[in-house]
């Protein structure tokens, strides 16, 4: 016989999404709150990423102004109800990370908000999400993420207010009566052994699924004769290779009727990892100089020899994923360098195209670390005395790229990038009389898959009619697409998630306790 | 001296990425293997570093 867990609302999920929407359950009073994972600890993407955070300030200004960039963004596609409440939650995530967390922010960026959306990157010192808010950056513990910090200490103040978890225990499947109202779910304990989860709600907030590359494949998420690529030993995501992170939630919500949407992966391009990093932390470390080089605003070119894009957006890792993904057949660029450049880096490396931990780096022995990795079988970076062997052995196409670098060296030579108006300062000419070059094959890899669910104003999750599904929410990376419109722009982000789980949480609670939330 | 791993850890292999002497990340079992039953004494300032570098102090030194 099946074990069973009765709850008020079972939280599927305990990443920033999940695990906000837990902290609104907990300070609803009276209800009995569960919250299921599959992975061994709480965290998700956001544990192993995040080291600072945009937040909307409730002022009547800066609400209004990140509401009209998200409307522009998104050409209105988003759900712009959603984004009203999700930006007025965004204002609450300082106080529950730096004040109830105890998270230090260091540092603070105060926005303008005349100013909102005119900056994205690492200019901000955000690679993802909008430019909508304050920028608060974080100290963590030791050489860790601060969220990771931030996540476990939420954790335990949770379990203080008699929040339930269940690790290793992944639910598979939602309960929906005829009545079309959702009553429970289906999970498995670590032994396999079926649990019961009886409940009033349930939020989805299960992220995304690079950890099911069949699952993708069969989406279309993955397509390329590199999909190998995106199994754990490459870890082209950074997100744990193990991190659970299967798609169950997506499946369980479509299995009962929820509204499928797009489906993209998400930011932070990648070279493939072998010998360059040993776990998915190493690309943070400052010694990987390989990730250091590769987020630099220099020639990119596809398999076709072609630029696709101004090269200043590599430090905008959403803009830069989804060009990736959508110039090439095959989901990947690749960065060439001369040795001049090279060179140069030992001096100056772009300040504002390194994450912000890394301020002040020089590269001294890019050759070394690339020839370590070519060692350890990294077939994904080389270097050659001729831009024929490096054609050769990426497979790029010649006479193009040889045609694109005599316009891409002309552009620095006049001082004007006709073709992507890069701005010449980071053009950096490509010359085999420099004696050397160098080529990264960069994926679009990131922190997981964005979008598969819509959710409306209140979190509810949508059926195929757009219309609410009672009693089920959803949250986070998976939602992304209500948010953003094109899941493809949302890039995961903590301004994102935790205010559409912190949304899901005081619906959920206001349903349970007989009304609507409005 | 012993190394033992909190049940509360993340697994995120910043131990095993910066001391995979004494770290390895197990995907299959989704856990932290400690390389060494024993730390022996000329490693203690090394075992030391590793716990304060870990994100969520799940590093424990056991005498």
């Amino acid at each position: 016989m099946s074990k069973i867990i009765e709850c008020d609302v079972a939280v599927m999920g305990s990443g920033v999404a999940g695990m906000g929407a837990a902290y609104k359950l907990a300070n609803a009073d009276d209800l009995k709150i569960a919250v299921f994972e599959k992975y061994p600890a709480q965290g998700g993407a956001v544990s192993n990423c995040p080291m600072s955070f945009c937040s909307t300030p409730d002022t009547q200004e800066a609400q209004k102004s990140a509401y009209e960039v998200f409307a522009r963004f998104s050409n209105y596609s988003a759900n712009m109800g959603l984004i009203s409440k999700m930006l007025k939650y965004s204002s609450e995530i300082p106080k529950i990370i730096c004040e109830e967390c105890k998270i230090e922010a260091p540092m603070i960026i105060r926005r303008d908000p005349a100013e909102y959306g005119t900056q994205r990157g690492y200019t901000v010192g955000h690679a993802n999400g909008l430019d909508v808010g304050d920028i608060y950056f974080l100290k963590g513990r030791g050489q860790g993420h601060a969220f990771a910090l931030a996540l476990l200490r939420l954790r335990l103040m949770l379990e203080k207010k008699g929040v339930e978890f269940f690790f290793q225990t992944p639910i598979k499947k939602i309960i929906r009566e005829t009545d079309g109202k959702v009553t429970g779910a289906i999970a498995y304990d670590k032994d396999g052994n079926e649990i019961q989860i009886r409940c009033k709600a349930l939020i989805v907030a299960s992220g995304g699924m690079t950890g099911n590359l069949d699952l993708m494949k069969q989406l279309g998420v993955v397509k390329t004769k590199y999909e190998y690529v995106y199994t754990d030993g490459y870890q082209v995501n950074i997100t744990f290779p193990d991190s659970c992170q299967d798609g169950d939630g997506h499946l369980a919500v479509w299995d009962i009727g929820g509204k499928r949407t797009k489906i993209a992966l998400s930011a932070d391009p990648q070279v493939p990892n072998p010998g360059v990093r040993i776990g998915p932390n190493t690309p943070w470390l400052a010694a990987n100089q390989v990730k250091i080089v590769t987020e630099q605003p220099y020639l990119r070119v596809n398999e076709l020899g072609k630029r696709f894009i101004n090269e200043e957006m590599s430090n905008q890792h959403t803009a830069m994923s989804t060009a990736i993904i959508r110039n090439n057949t095959n989901m990947c660029c690749f960065l060439i360098l001369d040795e001049d450049t090279v060179t140069s880096l030992a001096d100056h490396v772009e300040d504002d195209y390194v994450y912000f931990i890394f301020k002040g780096v020089t590269i001294h022995n890019l050759r070394q670390q690339i020839d370590e990795a070519i060692a350890k079988g990294n077939k994904h970076m080389c270097h050659f005395d001729t831009i024929h062997e490096v054609c050769a052995y990426m497979g790029i196409d010649e006479a193009n790229l040889k045609h694109t670098i005599s316009r891409y060296n002309h552009a620095k030579e006049i001082g004007y990038d006709a073709d992507f108006h890069t701005n010449p300062d980071y053009i950096k000419p490509v010359r085999e009389e420099s004696g050397h070059i160098y080529c990264f094959r960069i994926f679009a890899g990131g922190y997981d898959t964005m979008g598969g669910i819509a959710i409306d104003e209140n979190a509810n999750i949508l059926d195929e009619d757009n219309l609410p599904i009672k009693g089920l929410y959803g949250a986070g990376d998976m939602a992304v697409g209500s948010l953003y419109g094109d899941p493809s722009n949302a890039g995961g982000n903590v301004h994102g998630s935790m205010p559409s789980g912190l949304l899901a949480g005081d619906s959920a609670a206001a349903y349970v306790k007989g009304g609507c939330k409005e | 001296m012993k190394i033992e791993i909190a049940d509360y850890c993340i697994r995120c292999g910043i131990c095993e990425d910066l001391y995979p002497d004494l770290f390895k990340r197990n995907y299959k079992d989704h856990c932290i293997d400690i390389l060494m039953d024993e730390i022996p004494d000329t490693m203690a300032d090394r075992v030391r570093q590793a716990s304060d570098d870990c994100a969520v102090a799940a590093i424990r030194i056991k005498k």
